[in-house]
């Protein structure tokens, strides 16, 4: 490809990938960091990766084993600076980045797919999905696995019309990485191989160019899972643990009950995640089957099961798990990412009807926009979508409201904790993983003797008897998982009389660790809490 | 004598690519040079002679120039009043004759000889001078790009200096000297694994080397090929002469115009016969290099040079199959570059890959490095270290800059530096040379120490003053430069934090954990994770980029390979403070299907 052509395109692609970087990161300060729509999965993302650098001593293993830890690890290059991290600023900056690479994926597949200046109209209109602008604009860690799997699918499909190693190379590379961003990608790597092993049979390619073809897409997946699954087995014992512990989001169960987790019932949730979520999928789906049957057009039937394997997902998890909240909102996404490039395969595919596919693209991705809006208001399960909608509608800030379901918005509550130590400055024990947005927002873990410090035993037994230094205990009161809470339950109420509040926050309660504590035995030292007669709180109330 | 259809096809070929009838005939075998020296003898009415074993006497021969002498294919062999006896490959041209008669002051009797003859002779009487020129020319030209010495002495005062530093930090405050250590050798590991990869993918998928089509080699006019020299240096070859002749004969290139030169050392007589056996056409030339330390492939290439005919230069080495159009291909691609192309590398890989493991490795490796870092680095216009063969010259810019340095045991990767430090460019082509890949582990640690061993030394000569080669090559070079031939280096590590890495999970040592704190874990981690998979895919895609897709799951066992090459690693480092120049010798001939 001549020099100039290149160039051209990178500046094209650099354009696209800065405009729509600046534009999300806009929209996403505004939202996260002035109107207090912080999703909490990020906000403990941003603890960890806090963690990871500013820990005493500085700590890999703060990223965590459940969750996809490349969430994670992407926060890290922003919160190197401490004050990126409690300042907010580093979620949206880092989620705006991945939007302007999902955008940019997006715009080389449709240039790929010779969509003319057009597409530079259907990008707006993507970039305005509600969805994709929540997700890009608020921090949460959806959309670096949407990011990557754009990427990904893009790669496939050009490696499918060109046959050229480096889509492969580039292509698995994403797949993979998108594996430890959301384990639900691991099926699309799967199909992914499915996709390059099958298109080379159909070519006749000798079993030699197969295999290796093989080898080449699926190393960096296996890698990386091996790596996590060793990780696991070294650190926790289960290398395989992660499968089955993880959830990426805080999504609202409140209301899961009033539908029934039967496949009837599965199903009714599932066609409204795409309707409401991704309902121009509702029509390229079947148009990528018309297309695999009319013109015998593979690809076309791949991505037509990529898209089945999308919407079944959640669905399956629904059901194993017993939970129809795992048709969250969120999933429509990878389905909305099968859709987009299916619409740009349908455009190379049917040349004769370009200017139509182009326009039935623009009107689709137009109607979209005000369901898709509609939805964050409306759907069921989601996790911050609806205070998102009502922090764009009204410009109002959102702290101390609810999102859909019960889900409290907004960090005051740890803002104020936060402000409190730092001006103390003491050292405090904390379960990180109830407390991280206090942690976050203080910008130094440091100052926390927490479970991620040295690792859960010997933050038991400081929890126990606590070193000399450490002067508070910090609990989180409305989370009955807070390991320091079922340690000191009583003192967690404000009920202990040893334990001096010394100040409390509605989700928060730091205590004053009396002298002496764990001279005796920590049950002893949990009995007398428990038989202690009334709280004694000197410290005046937080906000 | 030649018969009809043998004169007829001379003829034919005469047609095709220009040249004497008597030339193609003795070329193609035919006839024998004293033969057509008989016949050229009775047609100009000359007498001829035969110089087989005559001693000159150097007084006599020096009356004309040495470089003069060569460069015409004469020699004065006797002198009597006021005439000198020339022995003339063919008939001079009045000009050169009137030239000459003015410059010795006498009268030229031309007496004529085979081509061969002559330069036997001028080799016995000009063979020391020779030698001493293939030995020192790069020296007393420009003894700042020499490697005849190993450190120069601003390196020894600066490596002194900064052994002591360390020294000193380790008594006064060892764990942080050490953990400043281990950072800097993981932000360098990291860093060469990076930039190789950033190399690889440039490449991967495109066709970066200048390409030569079928219909620009048709397009060719053989009237207009240049004669082309190719040095061949052999040593304890003789097994492997008669297929290397093969191949050479092979070439799609006319034979009037290929000026083969098979250089052997004087001590090597078992190769030398075996040469002399084949008794060979014109244009095979055999040089004798005089035995005189270093006893070095480049000092055999550069006395090579000397007498080398060509306007274009290429190195094979004994085993070596290029494909036959590879130098028509090389003639179009210069034609095709820019003025400054001085060097166009051929890729390299190997005939004997499927031959057992160490093969495989090894050809995925060749793949990975001349079909995706060497023409990475081409796009990038930065230094490319050239590969030990199929790298094709222009004749007079290689003399110009001193030609090879036969101190250096990659002679190859430091000349690529030179070259580009000179403001010349080099290429890679779209065409191949196979090769016959090590099978044997013994024998390929010996060429891999060897290699390691002149990366280490051509990156030592170059950096001797680091701040005039930042000036030379610019920014951008000047890092590559680091991070390609200084990249040799991680293989000293890759031993050193394997260790660490194997001690640790086995014993947990808290002294170990204490050497990576913080961000030099990180840097150690990403590092051991990303660097050992970024070298594991590059071979992979390399494999892959080449169409060896057969190899693609020996890639997957490269971290074995990677262990074999920092074992060479160590061994090239040791010897380069023991024995810096010694040669180590890659025996050839392994393939056990081909000696089949």
């Amino acid at each position: 490809m001549p020099m100039r052509v290149c160039a051209a395109r990178r500046l094209e692609g650099l354009a696209v990938f800065t405009v729509f970087t600046l534009l999300f990161g806009a929209l996403g300060y505004w939202v996260v960091c002035v109107l207090h729509v912080v999703p909490f999965e990020a906000l403990d993302r941003l603890t960890r990766a806090t963690m990871v650098w500013h820990n005493d001593p500085p700590k890999l293993a703060a990223i965590g084993f459940a969750f996809p830890p490349l969430i994670t690890v992407v926060l890290l290059p922003f919160v190197l600076v401490g004050s990126m991290g409690s300042s907010l600023v580093a979620l949206p900056v880092c989620s705006a980045i991945f939007g302007g690479i999902t955008m940019v994926a997006l715009h080389r597949v449709l240039a790929r797919a010779e969509v003319g200046p057009a597409r530079f109209l259907l990008l707006l209109l993507i970039a305005a999905n509600p969805l994709i602008a929540f997700a890009a604009a608020t921090g949460g860690g959806d959309i670096v696995g949407i990011a990557l799997i754009t990427v990904a699918m893009g790669a496939l499909v050009a490696w499918y019309a060109t046959v050229d190693t480096r889509y492969l190379v580039s292509g698995g590379l994403a797949f993979a990485m998108a594996c430890v961003a959301s384990y639900h990608f691991i099926g699309w790597l799967l199909l992914g191989a499915g996709v390059v092993g099958v298109t080379l049979m159909r070519h006749r390619a000798d079993e030699g160019e197969i295999e290796g073809s093989l080898v080449m897409f699926l190393t960096p997946g296996v890698f990386v899972l091996a790596l996590w699954a060793l990780f696991n087995a070294i650190v926790i014992g289960d290398p395989l643990s992660w499968l089955t512990d993880s959830a990426t989001t805080t999504v609202n169960a409140a209301s899961s009950s009033a539908i029934s987790t039967d496949v009837a019932g599965v199903a009714e949730q599932t066609f409204r995640l795409v309707l409401a979520g991704a309902p121009i999928a509702l029509v390229v789906l079947p148009a990528l089957v018309a297309c695999a049957v009319l013109q015998r057009n593979e690809l076309a039937a791949w991505l037509a099961l990529f898209g089945a394997f999308a919407v079944v997902t959640p669905a399956v998890l629904a059901l194993t798990r017993d939970d129809v909240s795992q048709i969250a909102l969120r999933e429509a996404l990878p389905i909305l990412v099968v859709a987009l490039v299916g619409i740009a395969w349908l455009h190379q595919s049917l040349p004769g009807a370009r200017t139509l596919v182009a326009a039935l693209a623009g009107i689709g991705l137009l109607v979209s926009i005000p369901i898709t809006w509609n939805a964050l208001d409306t759907y069921r399960y989601q996790s911050m979508e609806q205070a998102f909608h009502r922090a764009i509608s009204t410009g109002e800030d959102q702290e101390g409201t609810r999102s859909r379901g019960g889900l409290e918005v907004g960090v005051l509550s740890e803002r104020a904790m936060a402000e409190f130590l730092k001006t103390d400055g003491r050292r405090t024990l904390a379960d990180n993983a109830q407390t991280f947005g206090v942690i976050a927002l203080t910008g130094d873990p440091r100052q926390f003797l927490d479970r991620a410090d040295a690792g859960d035993d010997r933050w038991r037994a400081a929890a126990a008897r606590p070193p000399a230094d450490v002067r508070y205990f910090l609990f989180a009161k409305n989370a009955p998982s807070d390991e320091l809470r079922r340690l000191y339950p009583q003192a967690a109420r404000g009920n202990d009389p040893r334990f001096l509040t010394v100040f409390d926050t509605p989700r928060y309660r730091l205590v004053a660790v009396p002298a002496g504590l764990g001279r005796t035995s920590r049950i002893a030292a949990v009995r007398a809490g428990e038989t202690s007669a009334r709280p004694t709180t000197r410290s005046p109330e937080g906000p | 004598m030649a018969t009809e259809d043998q004169i007829a096809e001379a003829l034919e070929v005469q047609q095709r690519s220009g040249g004497r009838i008597g030339e193609i005939l003795v070329h193609s075998g035919v006839i024998s040079e004293q033969a057509l020296l008989a016949v050229l003898s009775e047609h100009f009415d000359v007498q001829h002679v035969d110089l087989t074993g005559f001693q000159a006497d150097p007084a006599i021969a020096e009356r004309i120039p040495e470089p003069l002498a060569r460069t015409l294919g004469i020699v004065p062999v006797a002198a009597t009043d006021g005439v000198l006896f020339v022995a003339v490959a063919e008939r001079l041209d009045p000009v050169t004759r009137d030239q000459l008669r003015a410059d010795t002051g006498s009268e030229l009797r031309e007496l004529l000889a085979t081509r061969s003859s002559i330069d036997e002779l001028l080799q016995r009487i000009y063979g020391e001078r020779y030698v001493r020129d293939a030995r020192l020319g790069l020296v007393e030209r420009n003894p700042q790009d020499s490697a005849h010495e190993v450190l120069s002495g601003g390196q020894k005062f600066a490596f002194g200096a900064l052994l002591v530093l360390i020294l000193v930090a380790l008594v006064l405050a060892p764990l942080a000297t050490l953990i400043a250590l281990t950072g800097a050798c993981s932000v360098f590991y990291l860093a060469v694994s990076l930039y190789r990869f950033r190399l690889a993918y440039l490449a991967l998928g495109h066709k970066l080397e200048i390409e030569v089509t079928d219909e620009e080699l048709a397009a060719l006019d053989e009237h207009d090929l240049p004669v082309y020299t190719l040095l061949l240096p052999l040593y304890h070859e003789a097994n492997i002469v008669d297929r290397l002749t093969a191949g050479i004969d092979a070439l799609d290139y006319p034979r009037t115009k290929l000026d083969v030169k098979l250089l052997c050392e004087a001590d090597d007589t078992e190769t030398i016969e075996a040469i002399r056996a084949l008794a060979l056409p014109p244009h095979y030339q055999l040089l004798v290099v005089p035995d005189a330390e270093p006893k070095t492939k480049p000092k055999a290439c550069n006395y090579g040079l000397l007498h080398a005919r060509g306007d274009y230069v290429v190195i094979y080495d004994g085993e070596d199959r290029p494909d036959p159009d590879q130098l028509k291909k090389a003639v179009v691609a210069f034609a095709k570059s820019g003025d400054d192309v001085t060097c166009i590398q051929a890729k390299l890989n190997f005939f004997n890959r499927d031959q057992n493991l160490l093969t495989r490795w090894f050809a995925i490796e060749y793949a990975m490095h001349f079909d995706l870092v060497l023409p990475g680095l081409d796009t990038d216009g930065v230094p490319i270290p050239l590969g030990g063969t199929s790298n094709h010259f222009v004749t007079a810019r290689l003399r110009e800059l001193g030609a090879w340095d036969p101190f250096n045991v990659t002679e190859d990767a430091d000349l690529g530096v030179r070259l580009h430090k000179a403001g010349f460019a080099t290429s890679v082509m779209d065409s191949t040379t196979l090769e016959e890949a090590n099978s044997e582990i013994g024998n390929w640690i010996r060429q891999r120490s060897r290699w390691c061993k002149g990366y280490f030394q051509t990156w030592l000569v170059h950096m001797r003053h680091p701040f005039r080669l930042l000036g030379q090559l610019g920014l951008k070079s000047f890092l590559s430069f680091n991070l390609v031939v200084g990249g040799a280096f991680v293989f000293l590590l890759n031993p050193i934090f394997w260790a660490l890495t194997t001690v640790f999970v086995v014993t947990q040592a808290s002294q170990i954990q204490a050497l990576f704190p913080g961000f030099v874990f990180y840097a150690a981690a990403s590092m051991l994770f990303v660097g050992n998979f970024t070298f594991l895919y590059m071979n992979l895609a390399g494999a892959l980029q080449r169409g060896y897709f057969d190899l693609a799951k020996y890639a997957l066992l490269s971290p074995v390979y990677w262990g074999l090459m920092s074992w060479a690693a160590w061994k090239g480092a040791i010897q380069l403070v023991t024995k810096p120049f010694y040669w180590e010798k890659t025996v050839h001939g392994l393939d056990r299907r081909d000696g089949d």
